[in-house]
């Protein structure tokens, strides 16, 4: 029994595929009747990825915003791309964990720690994301 | 074991820590457990003492543990989403 397991983004779907049966002739004696076997029940399971949406520094910085004022402890009015986590937003180190934590699972890809560090204002984040994902336009 | 534990040592634990809590797929664990993380460690921000912050990490590292294994069991067990999680996914 095969069991998927939901991944972040639900970008992957688990499909059955029909694998050709290869039919040997058999002589009389070795002739089986098969009880319920159909060719259809022969399968493999393959597991497919979607790519990722294609990213513009546009549709980037909407994510950043959105992901950031869905977090419940920044003002979303006081949210802008420059705006700096520690003074500006109020946040704490354990703040910022956490909204790296979200980014993470927005983009789908792990942000080292030491990286994680350098953010001070959402603006780093696009920076590193634009980097990482090779967004110019 | 003489020097203060280092603050990314900390803010990677507590990473580790809320990465395991959010793969519980039933929702009142899940945020319990997130919510007690932070709980525990705003507690003791203000901890210098060497000896009780050692004691602190080591209790960091077996809670985690715990808590990948609870991870585990809890999505063995079957879950129903809550009519708002229902609600967001559509």
């Amino acid at each position: 029994m095969f069991r998927v397991i939901a991944s972040r983004a639900a970008t992957c779907a688990l499909r059955t595929v029909p694998v050709a049966k290869h039919f040997s002739t058999l002589t009389k004696k070795q002739v089986l009747t098969p009880l319920a076997v159909s060719i259809n029940k022969n399968t493999t399971q393959i597991r497919q990825f979607s790519a990722k949406a294609p990213l513009t520094k546009k549709t980037l910085e909407e994510r950043i915003i959105l992901v950031l004022s869905l977090y419940d402890k920044i003002d979303a009015k006081k949210l802008t791309m420059d705006s700096d986590f520690t003074k500006d937003l109020g946040l704490d180190s354990l703040d910022h964990v956490e909204v790296v934590m979200a980014i993470e699972e927005e983009f789908g890809f792990e942000i080292p720690d030491g990286d994680a560090d350098r953010f001070k204002t959402p603006r780093d984040i696009f920076q590193y994301i634009a980097d990482k994902e090779d967004v110019f336009e | 074991m003489s020097s203060v534990i280092a603050k990314s040592t900390w803010v990677a634990v507590y990473k580790q820590l809320q990465k395991e809590a959010s793969k519980i797929p039933q929702y009142n664990y899940r945020v319990f457990f997130q919510r007690r993380i932070r709980d525990h460690f705003e507690r003791n921000i203000q901890v210098t003492e060497v000896s009780k912050q050692h004691e602190l990490y080591k209790e960091a590292l077996r809670n985690l543990e715990v808590l990948k294994r609870q991870a585990v069991f809890c999505q063995l067990y079957p879950h129903k989403k809550t009519v708002v999680e229902e609600k967001l996914q559509q």
